[in-house]
């Protein structure tokens, strides 16, 4: 195909759309016999040239800008990490800058604290490092960076959480920030991005040659004398720098970074060269196109939707899209085994008496008026009626998870799957915000409704995504990704409306057990005992599918049909924990993987182990958010997160793969 | 069998509430009723506290002690009120060990009916509601709270002091012709500007004063926008509302946009004490009171 005359003829089209549309825009408020003279000089009486120079052009200009350095780290991060949807959103890179920036914003006095663009810059890398990490064993490979970069970006986001619970009326302004407004009215914005923007460029444009060679096999390109790693560092850096520079003057852009360099190579740049002209401005216009739409909007009732929100809500659906035609995604390697140990041997044991122990412990012990244990009769009839649902619930929801995790991990051949990257959790947190927007006030009973139809829904979707790929457990996890970062969009954007009814939201959505009722909790565990019987009979398909797909096949194995049932049985394990502690606890994830440190390896020993410690895990969570800022109340899934995150860096600092 | 044992209990439970001096009170979920007026309250949120200390009778606890002051501030609380701990999720078990006999919440507490109400009868009054009168609910719902406090004079009292007051500053506002605007600096680039059928418009509407800003507002009413589209009427005295980071308000008001308003131009700009914009009757005298303060000694 003829590719040199087509990229220009696309890309002059659509600067003549932008074109058209910005002067429209501009006229709007100032007739354009003006603009010159505006732009030369604005008369300070007349508050519409004063608009034009002070507020549309530069956000005119920041939109431009943002777009082409996102855009610009995107394919940067692409080309060094041969990752067809890498970006700074999807590695959890601005994740990890916002993190950074709300907790220096909190925690450091203004005095002390480093000028924002480093604070992100901080974060951003810190947050790479830990994919990359993560992602070490694998080699890299596309599939696992991006999981690890889901994961350390719903990590970041977890924390961010629990920041705004405590600091709500205090965070009103993060908010807005998180969801990328576009507001100016000054230059200053644009004259703090330009220069640093030029600065990453440039560099990137000394590293440009090299960086072609990447595409190469490594041992070609080590033969041409390329210093790989020093390379890959260098050009991960300025990708690093740019987004965090965007992100510490703007806010958070998701999914332009994603979005600029698959246009430029749907429009038919293929060359590294020409990717690297044609992404950032693919990424500027697209950018300044989302924001001039709203601003057209604005008058017409959109006015509330901030630009970065915005994007998401495109770019959610763009990387579903994209997913079937990226090639590169085909897992091969088998789970590495992590341990030595090969046998549980009494580990469960163990565990279950430390559950045992946890549970009795969690319902007599707790910070209250007077004392912390409660032994006699009375008391205790006045509190179990309060912490029996509570402990009961968090056990479940534990077990239900990790058997989630467990399965899910076995089935994708991959030690970072976990439920939160499904998308069954996104898809119930969807339900119940549609619930709490369209119905003032909805009752419990309804809430957990809403919550399970939307669960159901994001399953049949999910399902449907991946049939064609014989319910491959890649696409499924990526196309899981992409409904995670649509709720987040959309969470964003509420949040910067600043409704208070949707406070509660966040509670529910950092995992609380705190609405649920003695009944519910009984309901839930009894549906994890059922459950749990079908991952035990399910598992004779988890050991075949272990010798991995062909082998399996070859010994009598309906792939499909195994696939499919082990994925219904995994998102009705998660959507059942998640109608009661909310989407996000990172049990799913930690359970299974610390079961096998433990050394079980077969899979029933690695269910059952991983469901005794992930009910260990939220038991314990549970009553320490209970007591540990008394009479505030933390949610168990947070503090689950939290308390796993650290596990998972010293975890992996032991396993040293 | 089982349902006669119920009848039974029912019919007993009858025979009680006649032979004491009960009272029910209606309320947005149903009725309550109560052998002996409560005392020992409990309010989960803060406009319900603000009402309960004007009429006499300070809860025992409330959630986030230490937001009520920073952010309501009038009336202060009595040193003896508990923290529950987060408003969203009040700690329940401390609740129930303080044995409260009445707990007083809005309709967002809905979901957690179930569990207030196995601990102290409940009451749902709410200031925001649908038909978005606050002014009128506050004022309904001081009554309610008065009658079952048994503070009915009190209540009387205290509505009449406000409408009293309300009148005083409206005539001190009359020679006041500017249009004034409200908000909440949220960060350098972004206001919350209120309006719309919000408690503070109530009160500029009582005040007689026109609201500088038309725009749509949502629910609570107001509208988050960034400064430069703000659309105020010429002649606007502009009130921003405490606390406002000095960093933050330095660089809004160097905006050669800012600074181009008349408002900034003719340095009619004030700052305000923080007025809890979801509260009741005594937020909105105190919003009257610091605007005809500022708007007067000009």
């Amino acid at each position: 195909m003829n590719t040199r005359a087509r990229l220009p003829l696309y890309a002059a089209t659509l600067t003549a759309l932008c074109f058209a549309l910005v002067s429209w825009q501009l006229s709007q408020t100032l007739p354009w016999q003006e603009w010159w003279h505006s732009a030369q000089q604005p008369n300070p009486d007349d508050y519409r040239q004063l608009l034009l120079w002070y507020s549309l052009l530069p956000r005119l200009c920041a939109s431009l800008l943002a777009g082409a350095g996102l855009a610009l780290s995107g394919i940067v991060l692409q080309q060094v990490l041969r990752n067809p949807i890498a970006s700074p959103s999807t590695l959890g890179i601005a994740g990890g800058a916002q993190l950074a920036m709300a907790a220096g914003g909190l925690f450091l006095p203004a005095q002390l604290a480093p000028p924002t663009e480093w604070l992100a810059m901080l974060g951003g890398l810190a947050a790479l490092s830990l994919v990359l990490t993560l992602a070490w064993g694998k080699q890299l490979s596309p599939l696992a960076v991006i999981l690890a970069g889901l994961v350390v970006g719903l990590y970041c986001g977890a924390l961010n959480g629990a920041l705004i619970l405590l600091h709500e009326q205090r965070l009103s302004g993060l908010f807005l920030w998180g969801a990328g407004s576009l507001n100016q009215q000054d230059w200053q914005a644009v004259q703090f991005l330009w220069p640093r923007l030029l600065i990453g460029a440039s560099l990137l444009a000394l590293l440009a040659r090299p960086l072609s060679l990447l595409s190469l096999q490594d041992a070609q390109a080590q033969s041409l004398g390329v210093p790989l790693l020093w390379l890959r560092l260098a050009a991960l850096l300025c990708a690093v720098w740019l987004c965090a520079c965007v992100i510490s003057s703007l806010g958070v852009f998701a999914f332009i970074g994603l979005a600029g360099p698959a246009m430029a190579r749907l429009l038919g740049a293929r060359k590294l060269w020409q990717q690297l002209l044609w992404a950032p401005a693919c990424g500027a216009l697209l950018l300044t196109l989302t924001d001039q739409l709203l601003q057209w909007g604005e008058p017409r009732g959109l006015g509330w939707l901030p630009t970065g929100a915005a994007t998401a809500l495109i770019g959610a659906p763009l990387l579903l899209w994209l997913l079937p035609k990226v090639r590169a995604l085909r897992e091969t390697d088998e789970n590495a085994s992590i341990s030595q140990r090969q046998h549980p041997g009494r580990w469960p044991r163990y565990i279950g008496v430390l559950l045992l122990l946890s549970v009795v412990a969690a319902l007599l012990i707790g910070r209250g008026q007077s004392e912390w244990l409660a032994l006699d009769l009375p008391t205790l009839q006045q509190l179990l009626p309060w912490r029996l649902p509570r402990v009961l619930g968090a056990l479940a929801a534990g077990i239900l998870l990790a058997l989630a995790g467990c399965v899910l991990q076995r089935l994708a051949h991959n030690p970072l799957a976990s439920p939160e990257v499904l998308g069954i959790s996104a898809g119930s947190a969807l339900g119940l915000i549609a619930l709490v927007l369209l119905v003032p006030n909805p009752a419990r009973g309804w809430q957990l409704l809403a919550a399970a139809c939307g669960a159901a829904l994001s399953l049949a979707l999910l399902l449907h995504l991946s049939r064609r790929a014989q319910y491959s457990p890649q696409r499924l996890l990526l196309a899981g990704i992409a409904l995670a970062a649509l709720l987040d969009a959309i969470l964003h954007l509420l949040l910067a409306s600043g409704d208070p009814r949707l406070m509660p939201l966040l509670y529910w959505l950092a995992g609380s057990t705190y609405y649920t009722s003695i009944g519910q909790s009984l309901a839930l565990l009894a549906l994890a005992g059922l459950l749990a019987l079908l991952c035990w009979a399910g598992s004779r398909w988890l050991n075949l599918l272990s010798l991995g797909a062909e082998t399996a096949q070859g010994l009598g194995l309906n792939l499909a049909k195994a696939r499919l049932g082990l994925l219904t049985l995994a998102a009705t394990l998660t959507a059942g924990a998640t109608l009661l502690i909310g989407p996000l606890s990172f049990i799913g994830l930690m359970a299974p993987h610390m079961a096998r440190l433990l050394g079980a390896q077969q899979v029933r020993a690695q269910l059952l182990l991983s469901a005794l410690i992930g009910a260990l895990l939220m038991v314990l969570a549970d009553w320490l958010g209970r007591n540990l800022l008394y009479p505030f109340q933390l949610p168990a899934g947070l503090l689950a997160t939290l308390v796993g995150g650290l596990y998972f860096l010293f975890g992996l600092r032991r396993s040293g793969q | 069998m089982l349902s006669l044992l119920y009848r039974l209990a029912a019919g007993f439970a009858l025979c009680l509430s006649t032979s004491a001096h009960a009272a029910t009170f209606e309320h947005e979920a149903g009725e309550v009723t109560f052998e002996q007026t409560p005392s020992r309250i409990v309010t989960l949120e803060w406009s319900l506290a603000e009402i309960a200390i004007d009429l006499g009778v300070p809860p025992i606890a409330m959630a986030e002690v230490e937001g009520y002051q920073q952010w309501v501030v009038e009336p202060s609380l009595p040193a003896s009120v508990q923290d529950l701990g987060s408003r969203r999720e009040p700690n329940l078990e401390k609740l129930q060990a303080l044995k409260p006999e009445l707990i007083l919440v809005p309709h967002d507490y809905t979901p957690l009916l179930d569990k207030l109400q196995a601990i102290a009868p409940v009451m749902v009054l709410s200031i925001y509601t649908e038909d978005r009168q606050p002014w009128q609910r506050a004022t309904q719902i001081t009554r309610t709270l008065g009658d079952v406090l048994g503070k009915s004079a009190e209540a009387n009292a205290l509505i009449a002091h406000t409408e009293a007051q309300l009148a005083h500053y409206r005539e001190q506002l009359a020679p006041v012709r500017t249009p004034v605007a409200l908000i909440n600096i949220t960060d350098a680039r972004h206001v919350r500007v209120h309006g719309g059928q919000g408690l503070y418009q109530a009160t500029l509407d009582q005040l007689g004063l026109t609201n500088a800003w038309q725009g749509q507002a949502n629910y609570w009413g107001f509208a988050t926008q960034g400064i430069e589209q703000l659309q105020v009427s010429d002649g606007t005295t502009l009130f921003y509302f405490q606390p406002v980071a000095d960093k933050t308000l330095e660089i809004m008001t160097q905006s050669p946009l800012w600074r181009a308003r008349d408002f900034a131009r003719d340095q009619r700009v004030h700052s305000l004490e923080p007025v809890w914009a979801f509260g009741g009757l005594h937020a909105g005298e105190r919003l009257a009171r610091l605007l005809t303060h500022a708007l007067t000694s000009e």
